[in-house]
């Protein structure tokens, strides 16, 4: 009865982007597989598929992991045009990939053609407080500078080892997306609104 | 011809793909061109009040040659309008104007929005009363190619023609947005005679007046440019129904009459007279002078649409330059800024000696048979620890450093990479970005297929490995390469540590060390990319893992 459920919603496409090394595939894998794996293999593409509830509502989730390293940028826009949510991982404990994250996102807003679209950033490895070099209030001062013109737009810090908050990143993700459908940035709400020609 | 698109279709559209709203007049990057910025229904205040706009148009149907405008005021009716302009075919005996509308509205005003659109070309353009705000049409021209005369700007109104004029193939459209202070007094609405009434000094207030496109904005003080944070228009006056008078005794004072306003936000209250009357006073009698011209310039475009031709021969006069705004002359800089081929041509660009040198040009430079930057690169990341760096090569360095590093090789010979300011990381980025930008790839493609055969081949491992080897030794550039995959096989020795298994580091190399030869495209490469990127990673897992033997290291090294 679950199956018939799952396969009446429409899939939730989510891209995990962020630079290199940073745990965006170890993230997904908890996520989706509830596992935390060793091994330490650059991504260039795999995509997962979870359902679960969300508020008492179904919601299956495609997440497309994508390759960090700037070697594949040009598959960027390729993914992002795809993509409904973002999910944009740094690692609390490498300065670079939080260097990266501000022009990701405006590459999202960029390639989307959008000033506001759910984007959720992640930041990953809070286990490793002792090689942590981004201040919590750091990030937290970077999506608020987004969040003056993008309401859509969170930040939460996660840990895919001790799966802290792993599931509420995904979920609340979701949840900005269902805001942002509900408020009319979906695409069916845009369909319905051209009737001449 | 008009047609109407949501938001979704122009998505489709292949010219106006990217749009940048930090960018507003960035003219033509790659044959996507940017639409505009939009904010999203729902979204509060979001929308970005000086209309941005623009750009020019990859001239992918075959007669769009122009695509001016879009959008948006404060308070988030955005309602993009585009303007194309065509020249018929070989040099053009027609040209047509083409408009259309594309709403980006929020829901509660989706209804409304359809009934606008017809009305911009056939009819006398009723203003878009059934908007809240109006459609802005901002500034023009910005086509790609360079036989362009330089764009028409604001400031111009002033001596402007007073059509637009088309002249194939060079089109040139004329702005009809102009902005600045006055004092506007509103007049009670009388059925007065046509005569225009005595001005009241008393009742002027502060405004700032926007013309843009079809509409006269009146906003409330006179501070500033419009601002998100503004609140909308007090008054919206549709040209096409607008008519002046000039004020008997004021050579500064105008008088306007607007038949049925289109409301504004609060519907229902005072706007909802049939005839709106005011007396607008400016400064000086020149800008009074400046407005008129601009208000019939915009009037003309609105109800006549005539369009007059004119002869091939670019026109002589210039725009005065003095009077160009910063993103027009940049814009106009951008397309008249010569080819790089030109430029080199001419000795003021000079390639970098280093970076994005060819191979041989390098060695040639360093007298020597591989590049003395990989050599010092190297012998620098191995001495600092590099190799038992975790995830050296998979975790990018900082890229402004990197560029900084760059900068120094390309210009000082003598730099020292062991500095601690130059992290492993940045040291690792530099190196692949060095491989990456080699004119030619280290791996040619011709050496890569022939070692993708062998290496794929169902022959015995020896076998394959002294095939490998043969090709090798006619490979040009097979002292970097030895050089190269040396230090490669050097991290995988380390990998225990450092966590690059082979595999992990041909994934994140290879695309450095080989690409697809002289497809430009982005898209082109990055689908090759992923098809090509499995044989890619097997073949340089092999050749890192068979290193040893391949390119004789323990041979050469002793």
């Amino acid at each position: 009865m679950s199956k018939s459920v799952s396969k009446s919603v429409k899939p939730i496409k989510i891209v995990v982007i962020g630079s290199g090394g940073v745990g965006k595939s170890a993230l997904t894998l908890q996520f989706s597989k509830s596992k935390f794996f060793l091994d330490y293999d650059p991504t260039i593409e795999d995509s997962f598929s979870k359902s679960c509830y969300i508020d008492n509502e179904m919601a299956r989730l495609d997440i497309l992991d994508t390759a960090g390293q700037e070697e594949f940028t040009s598959m960027r826009e390729q993914y992002m045009r795809l993509g409904q949510a973002f999910l944009v991982v740094f690692s609390v404990t490498d300065r670079k990939g939080f260097e990266e994250v501000d022009s990701l996102i405006q590459l999202i807003y960029r390639v989307k053609d959008r000033e506001a679209f759910p984007i959720m950033v992640a930041g990953n490895k809070i286990d490793l407080q002792n090689d942590r070099c981004i201040d919590q209030s750091l990030a937290q001062e970077l999506v608020q500078r987004h969040q003056e013109f993008n309401p859509y737009c969170a930040y939460i810090e996660t840990s895919a080892k001790t799966r802290l908050n792993v599931d509420l990143v995904f979920h609340d993700l979701v949840r900005l997306l269902r805001l942002y459908n509900a408020k009319g940035g979906s695409k069916q709400a845009k369909k319905s609104k051209c009737s001449l020609l | 011809e008009l047609t109407v698109m949501s938001a979704e279709d122009l998505d489709k559209e292949p010219f106006c793909q990217c749009a940048d709203a930090s960018t507003p007049d960035d003219p033509d990057v790659e044959g996507a061109d940017c639409g505009a910025s939009s904010e999203e229904g729902g979204l509060d205040d979001s929308c970005p009040a000086v209309p941005m706009a623009t750009s020019a148009s990859q001239v992918d149907t075959g007669d769009i040659d122009d695509m001016a405008m879009v959008n948006l005021l404060p308070n988030r009716r955005s309602v993009m309008f585009r303007l194309s302009l065509g020249s018929g075919s070989g040099g053009g005996n027609k040209s047509f104007l083409q408009s259309s509308l594309q709403t980006h509205a929020s829901d509660s005003r989706q209804q409304k929005l359809p009934s606008v659109s017809p009305t911009l070309q056939e009819s006398p353009p009723q203003s878009p009363s059934c908007l809240d705000n109006p459609v802005f049409v901002e500034s023009a021209a910005s086509l790609p190619q360079l036989l362009l005369p330089p764009p028409p700007e604001p400031g111009a109104a002033q001596s402007l023609p007073r059509r637009l004029e088309i002249s194939s193939p060079t089109v040139r459209l004329l702005e009809t947005r102009k902005e600045g202070p006055a004092r506007v007094a509103v007049l009670k609405s009388s059925a007065s005679s046509s005569s225009a009434p005595k001005l009241k000094p008393g009742r002027l207030k502060s405004y700032r007046l926007v013309l843009t496109g079809p509409d006269l904005l009146l906003y409330r003080g006179s501070g500033g440019t419009i601002d998100r944070r503004r609140p909308p228009p007090e008054v919206i006056l549709s040209l096409a129904r607008t008519t002046w008078l000039a004020v008997p005794g004021s050579d500064r004072t105008l008088h306007l009459r607007c038949h049925e306003p289109s409301p504004d936000d609060d519907a229902g209250s005072k706007q909802q007279q049939k005839q709106f009357e005011c007396h607008i006073q400016w400064e000086t009698p020149e800008l009074r002078r400046a407005w008129i011209a601009a208000l019939t310039l915009a009037k003309d475009l609105l109800i006549n649409r005539q369009f007059t031709e004119r002869p091939q021969q670019p026109q002589p006069q210039a725009v005065q330059p003095a009077k160009h705004t910063i993103v027009q002359r940049l814009n106009d800089f951008f397309r008249r800024r010569p080819a790089i081929d030109e430029l080199e041509r001419r000795g003021i660009v000079r390639s970098e000696p280093v970076f994005g040198a060819s191979l041989t040009d390098v060695c040639a430079r360093d007298g020597a048979d591989t590049p003395l930057f990989l050599r010092r690169c190297i012998a620098a990341l191995e001495a600092s620890g590099g190799l038992e760096t975790v995830g050296l090569y998979r975790i990018g360095g900082n890229a402004a450093t990197v560029q900084r590093l760059r900068l120094l090789v390309d210009q000082t010979a003598d730099y020292d990479l062991n500095q601690a300011c130059w992290d492993i990381n940045v040291l690792a980025s530099a190196l692949k970005t060095f491989l990456r930008e080699l004119k030619q790839p280290l791996l040619a493609p011709d050496l890569f297929q022939a070692i993708a055969r062998h290496h794929m081949s169902g022959a015995k491992p020896s076998m394959r490995r002294a095939a490998v080897w043969q090709e090798l030794q006619v490979a040009p550039g097979l002292p970097t390469l030895r050089l190269v995959f040396g230090h490669l096989s050097r991290v995988v020795h380390h990998s225990a540590v450092n966590q690059m298994s082979a595999r992990n580091l041909a994934l994140v190399i290879g695309p450095n060390l080989l690409w697809p030869a002289g497809s430009a495209s982005v898209a082109a490469k990055a689908a090759n990319l992923a098809t090509d990127l499995a044989l890619q990673t097997g073949v340089v897992e092999y050749l890192i893992l068979e290193a040893d033997y391949l390119f004789d290291l323990s041979r050469v090294e002793a």
